[in-house]
């Protein structure tokens, strides 16, 4: 038996420790603003960053199922500096782990992307599987304003678009740990994809699709969303997405469905000169067909295949060269292609890589297959 | 419903202790002057009832008869004692000595099976007071202790906490004789043994061992039989009084002691080389050693589909997990690591939050607080309606307390989760109130690593413990098959070959394997 005594004054010995736990990092959820999503813009007269933050609005209340949102707009020098003074606005603290989206402006991406994101990527608050944009329009925080298409959050919305993006393959998804990797690494440039404002009948829609192109961190030039599916197929990251298909009279009228893709790259010696050798297996269907007399016979499987094969080919040699020519950034990571395969020419030539790439040989091959034509065989006959 | 029962059979081994000091325990010759020395004794005791009698023909036969009122079998003594005594003709026996006289009624006269000689004055107290008949002849300074005890007691019916849909529906009783002969009517084996003693040194309450002689570990039975005679206590009205007193490991919230209403719980427990305490006047037997998956483990289990069964126990195991997880880890996520919350999830607390007055620690105590009142309520309102009241409360008393904005609905939920998974293990309600607030002050205080320490120190807590030399985690991490298969699973009867390791360890073969180990 242990006497009372004593067991009190363990007890009580063991009290003081209470207070050394002290809580940290307690904080209620209640307590605090939720980031959603923030743009980078550069203030016009001062020449100051200018930091927008979507944060979620949880004043809605038990009565309504969805959260509200509230956007604040604070100038500064430094990130760090503008998200703190941001707490003179709030009246709390802000939470970043659950921001899903950060937009950056062309004019702060062209100038350097290094001292914007380093805190980001920096700080303990923040998360680095974060979405990472570039504003195709005039600033960034034109995106988070437009709450157009419906009451809801923007950030979230964009995180969920970039989810589905793998159905259209027009642009490519970043996050912003990715980004940081292909900054850091010297075969391969980084991207990022480029958002605007969709306008049709006097209303505005945010839309993802096209790709912004870096050399280091700094922003060279933009490529269009059908250019983006190309470079996505040279980098062996498209996952689905439609292929429009013509009859070889220019008009599309096959649109075949991307199933899966395969696209290996092997640096080689073709006579004494270096080339890059991208070749591409792809299984596809075939979903749609625009003409009622085409499609009629077997053979006319084979004539669309290689149909498609000419087309990627075509695409992607004139892509690979647009952006050796004009940008000289390898976002294709053919650069670390030939330090995996070859590490002695690596060596000699990683100096001058951005030249060497623009020079380089590059040849393209194709193989389509189509598996199906979905739930029918045959096209629409018109009756007489 | 009527009883009698035998305790002469009583093992000298066991404890025994003496009553209080008689000096003269000699019987004189004379009958009245042996009933005025009762009489003394049981002075101001109304109950006592001394009937003095004389044979019609032989007027050498003067008898006394002894006995408490209500404790004995008045149409047996009638139609046993008194008829045959008064009514014999004994021709031939006037030359007999008093001795040889009394022996003469109890051998040819006396129509009870079960009757012994008594010399001794505290053998005569101890009789009477059992509820034992005493038959005092004049001249003879002996006595004959003659049992037609007789008294009221509880029908046998299906035991009100473990009920099952399926398997035995008796219960055990308050008379430990009806007790044990419900396991006797289940184990017909010259094995099973029934070891008597007393315990209390007022009450002298009877206290019977049962077990297994061929499967039961003779070790600990020393132990066990070395602890209950340390045992110092005035009187025992449950087998509880004795969990605590014989128990290893007195400052644990958990149990180290099985305890069971189930007669055929009882026998699948000493059929596993376990031990089984039952007293006189309690309904509950214990069973030791006792390990942690027993909490687990429903004499049902063992009657229906094993597919089912298993299901149920990895749900119970599940659900006393959760049980003391959740409040923790809710505290946790909400006032320290937000970032592991899904962001919808995040979003929907923070909007239940908003204008609640408390911290979630102090609104999760208030709330668990509350549900634990509703439980004490429920099991103390004498009907099973009880029950059913105290949920529609809480459902109304939560409800209003989040409109009110008193408590967030999270936190309801989580309180009404937790309430709910503990009700799947009524063996564990009490040490998992314990354990849950542990774990959720050190959620508070550390947030999600103070949850997972304290849910650290539970494992070594429980790791560490031992039932009577068997350590509680038995079967719990062990890779070996027939360790688990009545774990977190049970296994089909065909397949279960071994008795659990160490308990059974005599004689560890439930039933014979072929030569490659497998079946028979």
């Amino acid at each position: 038996m242990i006497r009372l005594g004593r067991v009190l004054f363990i007890l009580l010995s063991l009290l003081p420790l209470l207070s050394l736990f002290g809580c940290w990092n307690y904080k209620e959820v209640d307590d605090m603003s939720i980031v959603a999503g923030v743009a980078l813009d550069k203030d016009e007269k001062s020449g100051k960053l200018l930091l927008t933050v979507e944060m979620v609005d949880t004043k809605g209340g038990l009565q309504q199922t969805q959260a509200g949102f509230k956007i604040l707009t604070l100038a500064g020098d430094t990130m760090f500096d503008i998200v703190r003074n941001m707490i003179s606005m709030t009246g709390k603290k802000l939470f970043w782990s659950h921001a899903k989206v950060i937009i950056l402006s062309e004019e702060i991406a062209r100038e350097g992307m290094v001292k914007v994101i380093d805190w980001y990527s920096r700080d303990t608050g923040t998360r680095s599987d974060v979405y990472i944009f570039v504003s195709k329009e005039k600033t960034a925080r034109e995106i988070l304003m437009m709450n157009s298409t419906s009451e809801s959050i923007m950030s979230f919305e964009l995180a969920q678009m970039m989810l589905d993006e793998r159905n259209s393959s027009t642009a490519p998804v970043v996050e912003i740990w990715d980004f940081i990797d292909k900054l850091e690494s010297s075969g391969k440039s980084a991207m990022a994809p480029l958002i605007y404002v969709h306008r049709a009948d006097g209303r505005g829609n945010e839309r993802v699709s096209g790709t912004a192109v870096f050399s280091k961190d700094k922003m060279v030039g933009m490529l269009s969303g059908t250019e983006s599916k190309y470079m996505l197929f040279a980098q062996d990251k498209v996952k689905g997405g439609v292929l429009p298909v013509d009859a070889g009279d220019g008009h599309p009228v096959y649109s075949l469905e991307i199933q899966s893709s395969r696209t290996k790259v092997r640096p080689s010696w073709i006579h004494d000169k270096l080339q890059i050798q991208v070749d591409m297996e792809t299984q596809m269907n075939l979903d749609e067909v625009m003409t009622s007399n085409g499609f009629t016979h077997f053979d006319a499987k084979k004539a669309i295949e290689e149909r498609a094969e000419e087309i990627l080919q075509e695409n992607i040699t004139n892509l690979i060269h647009k952006v050796q020519k004009e940008y000289h950034a390898d976002v294709f990571g053919f650069g670390e292609k030939i330090h995996e395969n070859m590490p002695s020419t690596w060596k000699k030539i990683n100096k001058d890589w951005s030249n060497e790439f623009s020079k380089l040989a590059v040849v393209v091959r194709s193989q389509v297959t189509i598996n199906s034509s979905a739930k029918t065989t045959r096209s629409i006959k018109i009756g007489d | 419903m009527k009883s009698s029962k035998s305790d002469d059979n009583r093992n000298s081994a066991l404890p025994h202790s003496s009553t209080t000091a008689v000096s003269e325990q000699e019987l004189g010759q004379s009958l009245d002057e042996t009933l005025a020395r009762l009489r003394q004794i049981f002075s101001n005791d109304g109950t006592l009832r001394i009937r003095v009698m004389e044979n019609k023909q032989f007027g050498r036969v003067r008898f006394g008869l002894v006995y408490i009122d209500g404790m004995i079998d008045r149409e047996l003594i009638q139609d046993g004692i008194i008829r045959p005594v008064t009514e014999a003709l004994f021709t031939g026996a006037e030359h007999y000595s008093p001795e040889h006289l009394m022996e003469n009624i109890r051998t040819q006269v006396i129509q009870i099976s079960d009757v012994v000689v008594a010399l001794k004055l505290d053998e005569l107290i101890s009789a009477i007071v059992a509820g034992k008949t005493l038959f005092l002849l004049d001249g003879c300074a002996g006595a004959l202790n003659i049992n037609a005890q007789g008294w009221e007691t509880r029908a046998i019916t299906e035991p009100l906490t473990e009920k099952g849909v399926r398997g035995p529906r008796e219960g055990f009783t308050e008379s430990l004789l009806v007790n044990l002969t419900l396991i006797r009517r289940r184990v017909q084996n010259a094995d099973l043994k029934f070891i008597f003693c007393e315990i209390g040194t007022r009450s002298k309450t009877q206290t019977c061992l049962c077990y297994m002689e061929s499967l039961a570990s003779p070790d600990i039975l020393k132990e066990l039989q070395e602890r209950l005679a340390r045992v110092e206590i005035d009187h025992i009205l449950d087998t509880g009084y004795l969990a605590e007193l014989i128990r290893d490991e007195p400052y644990s919230p958990f149990e180290m002691l099985g305890s069971t209403e189930r007669p055929d719980a009882v026998v699948s427990k000493i059929m596993e080389g376990r031990f089984a305490i039952m007293i006189e006047g309690s309904p509950f037997a214990l069973t030791l050693p006792y390990v942690f998956v027993e909490n687990f483990q429903a004499s049902e289990d063992y009657y229906l589909n094993y597919y089912f069964t298993s299901f149920n126990r990895i749900l119970r195991i599940l659900g006393a997990f959760m049980s003391i997880s959740i409040p923790a880890v809710y505290v946790a996520l909400v006032t320290f690591s937000q970032e592991m919350l899904p962001t919808q999830l995040l979003l929907s607390i923070a909007t239940a939050r908003l204008s609640v007055p408390f911290p979630s620690i102090v609104e999760a105590l208030i709330m668990l607080t509350i549900f634990e009142i509703l439980r004490e309520a429920g099991a103390r309102i004498p009907t099973s309606i009880g029950q059913a009241v105290s949920i529609v409360g809480a459902l109304v008393l939560g409800q209003a307390a989040v409109d009110a904005r008193i408590v967030s609905a999270p936190m309801v939920i989580v309180v009404g989760l937790t309430g709910i998974t503990t009700l799947l293990n009524p063996r564990l309600t009490g040490p998992l109130i314990v354990v849950r607030v542990v774990l959720l002050l050190m959620s508070f205080f550390l947030g999600i690593y103070g949850y997972f320490f304290g849910l650290l120190g539970l494992v070594i807590h429980l790791m560490s413990m031992r039932s009577f030399g068997v350590s509680y985690m038995l079967g719990v991490g062990s890779i070996r098959a027939q360790d688990i298969k009545d774990t977190i699973i049970r296994a089909p009867w065909w397949d279960m070959y071994l008795r659990p390791a160490m308990i059974g360890a005599r004689n560890m073969r439930r039933k014979p394997m072929d030569k490659k180990g497998k079946r028979s």
